[in-house]
């Protein structure tokens, strides 16, 4: 999807939230919206302008944001709240962790740790790994 | 000297404010007050011309909103471990 495109899509969803809180009767107090791309995943951020905000847990039910994401074709809604209070919209296919990663090899120097989301090597220089705890379910590897 | 007729008037002036406003119970008041406050907001909210075009998107790069992505990637990637974990119980069971 290029640049342009996103920007339509992101404008979308930007009416139909707008649309959704207005129908529940709730101002769509945005002060400004960004969109921007990271590590492949295209996230589009609702910023809400708390000083026209009369009840703050109206804006951060459970049930708006189920209902904003189902009007959105189900893409995930997440609550950015570390000063200030935003909408976070996942435009791109949600982050999937690989179920099989095969056996990287070994370099000197670099603890090889597994995989990112991203499918990048998960590496660590061994001086500056310090104590590694290594979790997970019965069978799942973890030797 | 004080007019006992204009006494008499502004007597029974001060006792109909009394009675019309500050008679009103105190619940009532406060229940008013929110109105207002409202009133206000709505009236500052249609005056401000940024309200107008808050619908824009601006692409941006993720540096400039890195703290929020912080914040939001782990929410992603816990949703989806949490999706992917459900289909791996459900196959095995």
């Amino acid at each position: 999807m290029n640049r342009k495109a996103k920007l339509l899509v992101a404008q979308a969803i930007v009416h139909k939230i707008s649309a959704v809180m207005q129908r529940r009767g709730l101002a769509p107090v945005f002060a400004a919206w960004f969109l921007t791309e990271d590590q492949g995943q295209v996230w589009l951020f609702g910023v809400l302008d708390q000083s026209l905000i009369h009840k703050l847990e109206d804006y951060t039910r459970e049930t708006l944001l189920h209902h904003l994401s189902t009007a959105i074709g189900g893409r995930p809604i997440y609550l950015s709240n570390r000063s200030g209070l935003r909408y976070a919209v996942l435009l791109s296919k949600p982050p999937r962790l690989p179920s099989k990663v095969n056996f990287p090899g070994v370099q000197r120097g670099q603890a090889l740790l597994g995989q990112r989301y991203t499918g990048q090597p998960l590496r660590v220089p061994w001086p500056q790994l310090g104590h590694l705890l290594v979790t997970g379910k019965t069978g799942r590897g973890q030797i | 000297m004080t007019d006992v007729v204009a006494q008499e008037r502004t007597t029974a002036r001060d006792q109909t404010i009394n009675l019309t406003s500050r008679g009103v119970p105190q619940e009532q008041k406060a229940a008013r007050r929110p109105t207002q406050a409202q009133a206000r907001k709505l009236l500052a909210r249609s005056s401000q011309p940024r309200q107008l075009d808050a619908g824009a998107v601006q692409m941006v790069t993720p540096d400039r909103v890195r703290p929020w992505l912080q914040e939001v990637q782990p929410q992603a990637l816990q949703q989806a471990l949490t999706i992917e974990g459900e289909v791996l119980d459900e196959s095995q069971s």
